[in-house]
């Protein structure tokens, strides 16, 4: 499982969503959370490294998820980086599509904190 | 009394008439005069049209204009049944449909069984009436038939004449056809020349030049803003339409919680907007008070390990209620903690539900656009047209309509941006009142 220092970047446009999972991730034991509101801002603070795990929805204005995983992939300092994708689209080619972008799992809104310990593990082993 | 124009066959003092009810009493006219008995078929209502004719009916291909016996001799308004029949009839050399309640028969009756009309007769004006035919068992009356139509009436009606039915193609020359508006039948035409010819183009066929100089005449007329009654219709619906969405988006300001309703939202430029941020900040007040006691959860947690410190000869009282108290407490913190927990996840409604009212903010704020554009278009070729416009009014429709259209190139907008409310409102009002 990830180490509790893990300095890990949590990307959502709505701030009630950024603050939930802040939350449950504090009550996993991290603390070093930084906060995005869409793609671009996500981006730039990535692109300088020193991330251990990305968390970001797919329905952001500027940039979507899907675009900044992308980006993220083609980035030498970011391309190894963990992301999971959360998000309120379920549709199976929605899936498929961040799956072949190199997506490392995907979680459906609305969720609980045991499912997103469950992928952290999943992820992280 | 002369009835000398009535049809007489087989010798010289027998009429042929056919004859038709109209309320309680029996009519009749000269059967020459007659083209056809027709079922009811639909009446299409055409708009600018002379009162006492109802309507136009379509006779294979032909339009027709129909008078409502009843309304023309001022007889009750009754519905119309299986039996109601079109009679159409040459009137002053138009072809014309007459409605009446039912057709009898035909009939011939000697020239003999004709009298003069009593004044007033089954409440029908004795202008329209010939004479009456006593017959073995009832009474017919008969009817004038052109002076069911006075001179003028009878040119309003333009449209196919007697002579004119078998007129084909026109003498018209190259250039200016110009088609008069008024009179319907020949509004009512030229819809059908249109329909015509674009038929024709799509089944291929020629089209004659004739044809297409009448479409371009229309259509130029529509552009340059011969409106017709039809368009102001529409135009007035689409006021409606924008009036109804603003006024729902309006009253969605009614539905406040006690904390809304003194908020300061200067951001949320739309009401639709308003509910998000409104959600976003009770679901914060939500959350903050869930973090505040899940670290009171820690500090429980915290003073259960102090707890079990406490030392106690073993065996003693202390001891069992030592323990029995740190497992109530280890409890009720858990049940607590995931409670919390639970909360916070259920928040994500905020979430959700935030983003399908954008979709929809999204929705109602395109069709609001679109509605706007087609408006404001047709308000400023009208006053352009008519050369009436308050310049004022008119720029600021101009700038609006630019507005809407540069935004709809640049696609969904974030709240703040867009047309402001206001302004739109301000608009509505003047137009609409």
């Amino acid at each position: 499982m990830l180490d509790t220092k893990a300095k890990i970047l949590v990307v959502d446009d709505f701030s009630t969503l950024r603050r939930i999972i802040k939350n449950i991730l504090k009550q996993l034991g991290y603390m070093n959370i930084e906060e995005a509101e869409d793609g671009v801002q996500a981006y730039n603070k990535l692109k300088n490294g020193g991330f251990d795990f990305l968390i970001t929805d797919r329905n952001m204005p500027n940039m979507t998820g899907l675009e900044l995983l992308e980006k993220v992939r083609a980035t030498d300092v970011t391309k190894e980086l963990p992301v999971l994708m959360v998000t309120a689209e379920a549709e199976k080619e929605n899936i498929i599509a961040a799956v072949q972008a190199g997506v490392s799992n995907y979680i459906v809104k609305p969720f609980t904190a045991d499912v997103l310990k469950e992928k952290m593990e999943k992820i992280f082993g | 009394m002369d009835i000398t124009h009535f049809s007489k066959g087989g010798g010289s003092d027998i009429l042929q008439l056919a004859s038709f009810r109209l309320g309680n009493e029996e009519f009749a006219v000269d059967i020459l005069k007659i083209q056809e008995i027709n079922r009811l078929v639909e009446i299409t209502r055409v708009p600018k049209a002379p009162i006492f004719v109802e309507g136009v009916i379509n006779l294979r291909g032909k339009v027709i204009p129909v008078i409502d016996l009843r309304k023309k001799f001022g007889l009750s308004n009754e519905a119309r049944d299986d039996e109601t029949r079109i009679v159409v009839m040459d009137i002053r050399k138009r072809i014309v449909g007459l409605i009446v309640d039912s057709v009898s028969e035909v009939l011939r009756a000697p020239a003999s069984s004709v009298e003069p009309p009593p004044p007033m007769l089954g409440g029908v004006d004795s202008e329209y009436i010939k004479g009456v035919c006593k017959l073995e068992d009832r009474l017919l009356i008969l009817l004038d038939v052109n002076k069911l139509l006075s001179i003028e009436e009878a040119e309003m009606l333009e449209g196919p004449s007697e002579q004119e039915e078998t007129k084909s193609g026109g003498a018209s020359g190259n250039s200016d056809i110009t088609l008069e508006y008024r009179g319907m039948a020949g509004m009512v035409e030229v819809k059908k020349n249109i329909e015509n010819v674009i038929d024709n183009m799509s089944a291929g066929t020629n089209v004659s030049k004739e044809d297409l100089d009448k479409l371009v005449t229309h259509v130029k007329g529509l552009l340059e803003g011969k409106f017709f009654e039809e368009d102001l219709e529409l135009y007035g619906e689409l006021g409606e339409m924008a009036k109804y969405i603003n006024e729902t988006k309006k009253s969605l300001r009614n539905f406040n919680a006690a904390e809304i309703a003194d908020k300061d939202l200067p951001e949320a430029s739309d009401q639709l907007e308003s509910i998000v941020e409104a959600t976003e900040e009770a679901t914060n007040n939500i959350l903050t008070v869930t973090e505040n006691l899940l670290d009171d959860q820690s500090k429980i947690k915290n003073a259960i390990e102090l707890i079990k410190s406490l030392k106690f000869t073993k065996k003693s009282e202390n001891s069992k209620l030592r323990d029995q108290i740190i497992s109530e407490l280890e409890k009720i913190s858990e049940v607590n903690t995931n409670g919390l927990m639970d909360i916070m996840a259920a928040c994500n409604f905020q979430d959700l539900t935030g983003q399908r009212i954008q979709k929809i903010v999204g929705l109602v704020k395109t069709i609001e656009g679109k509605i706007m554009k087609i408006i404001l278009t047709f308000n400023i070729k009208r006053k352009e047209k008519d050369g009436t416009a308050d310049d004022e009014i008119l720029n600021k429709e101009k700038d609006m309509l630019a507005k809407i259209e540069k935004m709809e190139l640049k696609g969904p907008q974030r709240k703040g941006e867009g047309i402001n409310q206001s302004e739109v409102d301000d608009l509505l009002g003047e137009l609409f009142g």
